[in-house]
Formats: structure tokens, sequence, C-alpha cells
């Protein structure tokens, strides 16, 4: 069918001479999409059918291209199948481009019927019983929602008598395509062979940035591997390709950047009603025909992708990804060619720091109305938090992309999780606090002691008293900070047993607690009611 | 039964008589609209008999809008117009043959053996129901496989949407014909792709026309003109796939805050048509179905533009981590700027020079329609290495109805380049005045406060300013 299909196209198109470009010398891909950057991250990753397309990515083609002098159209073939056409242009022709096409009327049996009206087909019956075949023509009047037929002059319907019906039809209706096809019309002074980059954006890649920190035996220094994940969701393979990641928010409009979908025009039987049991046993028949072409498809409709199908191949590569700048952006580049097969996912590492100094800390940010509740009087639990500083004086000074960080403690048994956060993208020089979640044996149990209102000339001030004990009984001494949000008009302290530092829009108070240690901490706070 | 048949042969006749005629020396002008509309102009020689006759068109687009159909030709007068969208299908043919008589051909499941019988049709609700002599069956209520033969196609049920047009002639004779109507499915926007080099202050721009043609036919060997502008449509009320077009509109222009420019002053070179600009196509096309279409309108090289870091806060408020600073690349379509074209609403994607000389894209946006003139900002994304952490230091009640407020802007650089972030507050409402601030600010409008903010390589500043403003 493809011949068939390739040769109409020539056919078609006599006025100009066209030039097919079957294959990309080379390829070179550059991945957009992180995973984590997307708000639905959870969702996708618990809900992977309904993830349709995959992210954004950039493909950089190298093609020789035979041009004669005068106009020709240069038809493309075998680019990615997600491809956006209105973002594809082409670098080193020495050529006018007098329009660029995407046809993506593609060879569907729906499209062949509403191509033939009019035409002579063949209609051909087999006898269930005796296997005889009948073959007569016919003239094609309507379909494919229904075809009818007109046979010696008289009309019937296809598929309606239950009968073992096929049609068969002399020729390809010109102008169908068996992939979509990107060409360009293009007029030349001189002939002569090029090398051109044919660069487009297309979907159907993500990738995303993993890290697992592994806290040393000290508990004070932490060893930090970071792995890019690629993966190709597409049903096209990228082999031996250099492969790209770009780290950072881009602008991006989603609506506008997709695939062309085609209209498809679907074969469907409208017959009219027909008898009961004729129709449950018609039923049952096209269910296991459908069953069988579900078997049999060896293409994937671009809806149909599924996660469970990717692959993961070898999880270490002894080449670290090298990072470098790409305007505000930071670009990865795998160190070596990759082949980037279909819905495959491949990991790369690109960070390996040693001995990052961290500092453990417990932490309690305050929730007034959760202290408020007099009826309860449970403790509440602390969170863990890893900090550190992005400098290189700390260990670190790598620009971090944004994506999930794994911790992991040595325990009795070996390694194990002790929690999972999420970064940001973290440029060079900015503090990292990693929660790790709660805290089993640090407690806080805040109440508040006072609440009542200052009259004041124009307005009423609120004032609020908070007692507070604290309590470590883990065996090693610990840091604990109390935070308490400093929102209101004319919010103030005015009253505390300890002093306090201001940071982010929180008060904050810090306590040293050795093993069993217990501490109390009061304060008041004012602001307008 | 015959007085049926006759009528379905005269209209073939004379269906078979207009196709014949109009492929030849058939012109197309196509004029398309951003909105999902188009004019077709199609102009074709057609042989009239004097007096009356009906005229069929099956080639015009499938997602023609009707009662908006004109046919002009000198001595020939309308009488009436019709659309048929009746289409064939083996169902409407069954309705169709109520009353009527069929024949049925039964194949014996057992041994291949046909009867034929005629049989009338009595009804078609829920299975259809035959008269077979004096008996009354269900059709194929056996499940054995019954054929059903009908004499003819019924008149008024067609494979696809067929315009025809009952005409007067004055004379017989061979003479042009003008057909006009407009389409849905045919739409057109702009694509730009802007290579922009950041030490040298320039970009490159290319502007493409993206023509899509989804209207369920092809046009072939059309002069095509693209339309620029917003044309009031009047669409029905219920008609909900221009209210979800109303919405999205909606969406994007609460989107598209970065995207502000200063208005045009310039006069484009382009063709106006009334109020809107138009783009013809340099050479005659063929516009097929289901394709996507582009033609280049602008290359431009070095234009002057640059990049801003922007950070705009809507209101006075403390973030825990810190925020990235939007990228903006700057530029004029002044001719003056090296670009000197209105620009008609699309998307610009922006790339960039990697150090292997090859483009890399960094990011994209919309624009509205720019007149010539204009400043355009176009966000390309978020600035990896500079970042901003507001915190709302002091909150303070001013009085009646009135409020201070002490703010913090802590802005990293992790670049080894100096540079300066333009961060905006809004929030001023009623006598909004500055009170206090660490560098001079700016006022665009009531409302807005303006700093550049200088920020050293792999260094940090911090931007302090009290205000105080009604509310």
């Amino acid at each position: 069918m493809r011949f068939a299909a390739l040769a109409l196209v020539l056919l078609s198109l006599a006025a100009t001479a066209d030039i097919v470009s079957p294959a990309p010398d080379s390829v070179r891909v550059t991945l957009y999409g992180n995973l984590a950057a997307s708000s639905t991250y959870e969702e996708e990753e618990s809900d992977t059918d309904e993830t349709q397309t995959g992210g954004l990515v950039m493909v950089s083609e190298t093609r020789t291209i035979d041009l004669p002098a005068g106009t020709s159209r240069i038809v493309f073939l075998g680019v990615a199948d997600a491809i956006v056409p209105q973002t594809a242009g082409i670098e080193g022709l020495p050529a006018a481009i007098i329009e660029s096409n995407f046809d993506y009327d593609l060879l569907t049996p729906g499209a062949v019927i509403a191509r033939s009206h009019g035409e002579r087909v063949r209609l051909v019956r087999t006898d269930s019983a005796t296997g005889r075949m009948t073959d007569r023509e016919a003239i094609l009047r309507s379909g494919p929602e229904g075809v009818v037929l007109e046979i010696d002059g008289k009309i019937e319907a296809l598929d309606c008598s239950g009968l073992s019906e096929k049609l068969i039809f002399p020729r390809v209706p010109p102008g169908l395509a068996d992939e979509p096809r990107l060409s360009m019309t293009v007029r030349a002074d001189r002939p002569g062979r090029h090398t051109v980059q044919l660069n487009y954006l297309a979907l159907g890649m993500d990738w995303s940035a993993d890290y697992v920190a592994h806290i040393a035996p000290d508990g004070e220094n932490l060893d930090l591997t970071g792995w890019i994940t690629l993966v190709n969701r597409s049903g096209t393979t990228f082999a031996n390709t250099p492969a790209e990641v770009v780290a950072g928010q881009l602008a991006r409009d989603e609506e506008e950047t997709q695939p062309p979908g085609p209209t498809q025009l679907n074969e469907s039987t409208s017959c009219w009603p027909i008898g009961q049991f004729a129709r449950i046993i018609e039923q049952r028949m096209f269910k296991r025909a459908n069953e069988g072409l579900m078997r049999s498809a060896v293409f994937g409709s671009a809806d149909q992708y599924d996660l469970s199908e990717v692959v993961v191949t070898g999880s270490r590569v002894p080449f670290e990804a090298q990072m470098r700048e790409l305007g505000d952006y930071k670009l990865y580049a795998v160190p070596e060619p990759t082949t980037i097969a279909a819905r495959q996912s491949k990991h790369v590492s690109f960070l390996s720091q040693s001995h990052v100094p961290f500092t453990r800390i417990y932490m309690f940010k305050v929730d007034e109305n959760s202290i408020s509740d007099k009826n309860d009087f449970e403790p509440k639990r602390a969170t863990t938090l890893l900090r550190l500083q992005n400098k290189e004086s700390d260990g670190l000074g790598k620009p971090l992309p944004r994506g999930i960080v794994s911790v992991m403690e040595a325990g009795a048994g070996g390694a194990m999780l002790a929690g999972q956060d999420r970064l940001d993208d973290t440029p060079v020089g900015l503090p990292i606090e990693l929660e790790l979640g709660t805290a089993m044996d640090v407690w806080i149990e805040p109440r508040i002691t006072e609440e009542r209102t200052i009259e004041g000339d124009d307005h009423d001030e609120e004032r609020i008293s908070v007692e507070v004990r604290l309590g470590n009984d883990k065996p090693v001494p610990i840091t604990l900070e109390y935070r308490q949000p400093a929102y209101g008009e004319g919010f103030r302290i005015v009253r505390e047993s300890r002093s306090h530092s201001m940071k982010e829009g929180d008060v904050r108070w810090t306590f040293r607690l050795r093993p069993g240690g217990r501490a109390v901490l009061r304060y008041s706070m004012q602001r307008s009611d | 039964m015959n007085r049926y048949g006759i009528g379905l042969a005269v209209a073939f006749a004379l269906s078979g008589q207009a196709l014949a005629a109009s492929p030849e020396g058939q012109r197309l002008a196509l004029t398309i609209y951003n909105r999902d509309l188009a004019l077709i102009q199609d102009v074709r020689s057609l042989d009239f008999a004097a007096g009356r006759s009906r005229l069929e068109f099956k080639d015009v687009s499938a997602s023609i809008r009707p009662e908006t159909v004109t046919l002009a030709a000198t001595g020939v007068d309308i009488v009436e117009q019709n659309f048929d969208f009746d289409l064939l299908t083996p169902e409407k043919m069954m309705e169709k043959a109520v009353g009527r008589q069929v024949q049925i051909v039964r194949t014996n499941p057992g041994n291949g053996a046909e009867v034929t019988e005629t049989a009338t049709v009595l009804s078609v609700n829920n299975g259809v129901v035959l008269k077979i002599g004096d008996r009354i069956e269900v059709l194929r209520a056996d499940g054995a496989p019954t054929r059903v033969i009908f004499d003819k196609v019924p008149e008024n049920l067609r494979a696809r949407p067929t315009l025809s047009v009952n005409v007067q002639s004055n004379a017989a004779g061979r003479r042009d014909a003008t057909l006009s109507y407009l389409t849905t499915g045919l739409s057109w926007k702009a694509d730009y792709v802007a290579l922009f080099d950041e030490q040298a202050n320039k970009l490159d721009m290319q502007g493409w026309v993206t023509l899509t043609n989804k209207s369920g036919t092809t046009f072939n060997d059309a002069v095509t003109q693209l339309v620029a502008g917003d044309i009031n449509i009047v669409r029905a009320a219920d008609d909900w796939q221009y209210q979800q077009y109303l919405q999205q509109q909606q969406y994007m222009q609460q989107q598209r805050a970065l995207a502000a420019q200063r208005g045009g002053t310039e006069q484009g070179a382009r063709r106006p048509l009334a109020d809107y600009y138009v783009y013809p196509l340099p050479e005659r096309t063929t516009v097929a179905d289901n394709q996507t279409k582009q033609v280049g309108f602008i290359d431009a090289h070095g234009v002057a533009a640059r990049k801003v870091y922007e950070y705009y806060a809507d209101w006075f408020t403390t973030l825990n981590d810190p925020a990235h600073a939007a990228v903006v690349v700057r530029f004029s379509n002044s001719s003056r700027g090296g670009l000197g074209a209105q620009l008609p609403a699309g998307m610009v994607r922006v790339y960039v020079r990697d150090t292997d000389g090859k483009p890399r894209f960094v990011g994209e946006n919309r624009i509205e329609h720019i007149p010539q003139g204009s400043e355009i900002s176009v966000k390309t994304g978020e600035a990896f290495d500079v970042t901003v952490q507001p915190t709302v230091v002091q909150q303070e009640r001013a009085g009646f109805w009135r409020s201070r407020y002490s703010m913090e802007y802590l802005v990293r650089n992790a670049r080894s380049q100096a540079t300066t972030l333009e961060i905006r507050q809004a929030g001023l409402w009623r006598e909004g005045k500055v009170l206090e601030e660490s560098i001079k600010s700016t006022r665009p409008d009531a409302y807005t406060l303006q700093w550049s903010v200088p920020v050293a390589a792999n260094g940090e500043t911090k931007l302090a300013f009290t205000v105080e403003t009604g509310w």
C-alpha cells in the first residue's frame, strides 16, 4: 500500500519535480518536557492511560538533498510521528521556499469509500455454506457511513444482508497517503547537492530529574546523585541520536503547538433495523472480529500509549551528562549518541556529589486554627527537615533541575528510604530544605492562654498569648524550630520568653534540646482586630 | 413508482450537464479569515439552456453555509436555491421505501440456494416489517442472510450535501457564472520564528501564514488571500462551538498579561481591506483537505531586540520559596527597528543559537494583531538563575480605610554576569504613595510601581520599600 500511495502522489504532481528525502542522515533531539514541571505529575503517574501525547521535543535532522534548478517539491519521509508541522524550518538550502505543506489525508477504509463515489467497484460475496464466491460489478453510490451500491441498475446496501461481503476497489483514490507527509515547494537558481538541517518541534518525549541522597553514617554529610530519565512515549525510534534535555520553565502553548488531528472518516454500518436474533449474532461476530483486530494491530494509535509497555534499559551509564547554559536554561547533553526506541525509557547520571554537609532540623509551623481548638490535647509532631546550602563552599554549588529527591538512611537492615520531597529548579547559592516527614519522638504542645481585645482610639486590636511545651525523646541532641506566621495588619510580638528571628514572613524561635530535653516558650502577639 | 422514476431521471440528466461543465475553466478564489471562516468565489463556465433549468453543484465545500450562497451570471435569474443534506444511507433508503415494493433474496444457510420474492415495506420501526404475498414477516427475523434490492435511489437522498439552483436564463449558451458562499473549516493564523541573539541584541524574524483546511473539500489551483483582523460574525446563540471559542479567547486574554505592548503608530505597507489587512499568497495554490499549508510573509534580519527579566506582583504577599523571574524578549515592529510590518495574531516561537551554532527552542507565546510601530514583549519562560523572594515585613493600619505595607524583595542572581530585574508591584489603590524605598521607583500608572533592581554577578540585592494606600 505504501508504494501504491507514493506512486499516486508522484503522478498527481507531474507539474513539479518531486524529490523524496527518504530518511534523515542523522538526528539530534532536545527534550523540554520535564514531567516534574507539570502540576499534574501525580495524575500522570497514577493514570498513565490518560497520558496522550507526551512532552515537547525539538528534532534536528541532517538530510542530504539533490536539488535540481527550478521549482521542485521536497517530500520529507521519516519525520517524527507527532510532528507539529507549522514549526518545521530548514537551514542551509540555497532556494526560496514557496510553500510548505503537511498533508494528513490518510489512507483509511473510510477515506477510500468517501473518495470513490460514482466509481466502479466489485462486490464479492462468499457463501458461508458452500464457500462459493460471487463477484459482481457495482457502482459505489454513497458511504462510508452506510454504503449503498448500484448493481445492474438496482440498488442494494452493503453489510446489511448478513452475507459475507467485501468491496474490491480498482485503485487508491488520489491524494491519500499512508502517513502524514511534510513537503516543501522550493525554487532554486542552480542544481546542487546540499546538506540541510530540518528543524521542527514534536510531542512524545518527556524527561525527569531524580535525586538520591544517601546520608552518611556520621549523620552530617550526604552523597547526592542525580539521574535524568528520558521517556519516549511516541511511536518513533530515534537511533544513534545525540540527546539533550533542557531544565527550566519554558513558556508554552499546549493548545497551539499540537500535531493536527485529521478528521477521520470512519467506516460504519448504518443499516435498517434488523431482527433481534440476527442482531445478537452479528454483535458477537463483530466483537470477535474486533478483538482479532486489536491483537493484530501492529501500529499503535496515539491515544493508546501505555507506560507498562515502556521498556527500561540499562540504568547505569558510565558517563555523566554535561551541563551547559542555553539562554536562561540549563542544557544537559547525554555523553554519547544513544538509541531511544519507541516506548522506552533511559537513565543517565548527571550529578554525583559526595560529602555534602547538611543539618537536620525539626520544625513546627503553627496553625492558629488548630491550636485554638480547646478539645485537642494531642501533642503535635515536628517535621524533619534537611537543610543544605547549594554553594561550592558547602560541597555542592550545582544548578539542580526540579525533580524528586529520595533520601536514604542507613538502618539496622541496610539502607532504607527516610523520605521523599520535591525540589524546585534551584540555582547555585540558594538554600535547600527537604522535608522528610514527621518525626516520632519530637513533640510540641501549643495552647492559647489568653485572647483579648485591646481597644484603641480609632480601631481595636486583638492580643493572643501562647504557651508551648516542647520535648525531645530522641537519644540524640536536636535543633527544633518553632515558626509563627507573621500575618495580619499590624502584627507584632509584644512579649516573649526568648528572643526570635524573622525569616520569610515567619517569626522563628530556635531551641537546642538534649536527649530527653524539655523547654517552654511563652509569647504574646498583637494585630488589628 | 413510475412517477418517482421519471423525476429522478430528469434530476440526474441536469446535474450531469452542470457537472460536465464545471471542472474545466473553473477559477477559484479563497478569502480566508482568522475565525474559521472563508469566502469562496467559484467562477465556472456553464452552458445554460434557455428558460428554466436546474444546476447541481456537488463539488462545493462540504462545510458550506448554504444561506450565504449567491450565483451570478449575465442574463440569468435565480428562481430558487436548495441545499439538500439528506444523506443516502441504507437506513434512510429503507425508510423512504415504506409503502413501496422491494425484492427480497433469501439465502438458505444450509445449501446456499437463493429464493427471490417481491415484498412491500410496511414499516421501519425497531425492525423492518414486510408484506410478502399475504404473509407478514420481519426482515431477517430468522437470522438467515437476506438481501434487499431497491429499484432506485430515492429522490433527495445524496451521497454528500448538494447545492442545487433553479435558474431562468433568457438565452441558451455558455457563460461565466460566479458562485460565491461562506464556508467553515478553513482558517489561518500566523507563526513566527524569532532567532534571538542575546549578545548582539538582535533577532531574525520569519513570519509564516499557516492555513488549515478541514472543510472536507480540496480547493484546486486557487487564488488565495488571507484577511487579518477580527471581523464580527453573527452566530446562532446555540452555536456551542462558537461559545467555546469565545470562552477560550477570554481565557487567553487573561493569560496574556505579559504580552502587553505599546500601541502602534505606523501605517503598514499591507493592502488594507476596510479596517483589516490582506495577505495575498503570491501564487495560485491547491489547498487540499486535511492539509496545513505555510507560506512565508516576513523575513527580517537584524531587528533590534533585548532581553529583560521581569517580576510582577499583583499584591503584597510573602513567598516561602523563591520565584523565578520571567524572561521577556522585547522588540519593535517599527520600520526604524528593522522589522517594519504589522503582525497578524499568532504564535511567536523564540530560538537561540547554542554553542554548536545550531538553533534551540527557548519558548513560545501568543500575540494579538499588532499594528506597525508597536513595542512587543514576548515572555519566553522563567530564568533558572534569577530568583525573587518577596516578604511582607510589616503591614500596618494607617488610618481609616488605609494601610501601610513594608516589603522586601530579595533578588538573587546565580549568573556570571551582572543583570537587572524589573519588579512591578500592583496593589496601590486610592492615594497610594511611597514612604520609603531603597531604589528609586517609577510609576507606570496610578496603581503600579516599578523598580529596576541591579544585581551583581553571583550576587544578591534587597529591594525594600514602604508604601501607604487607601482601599
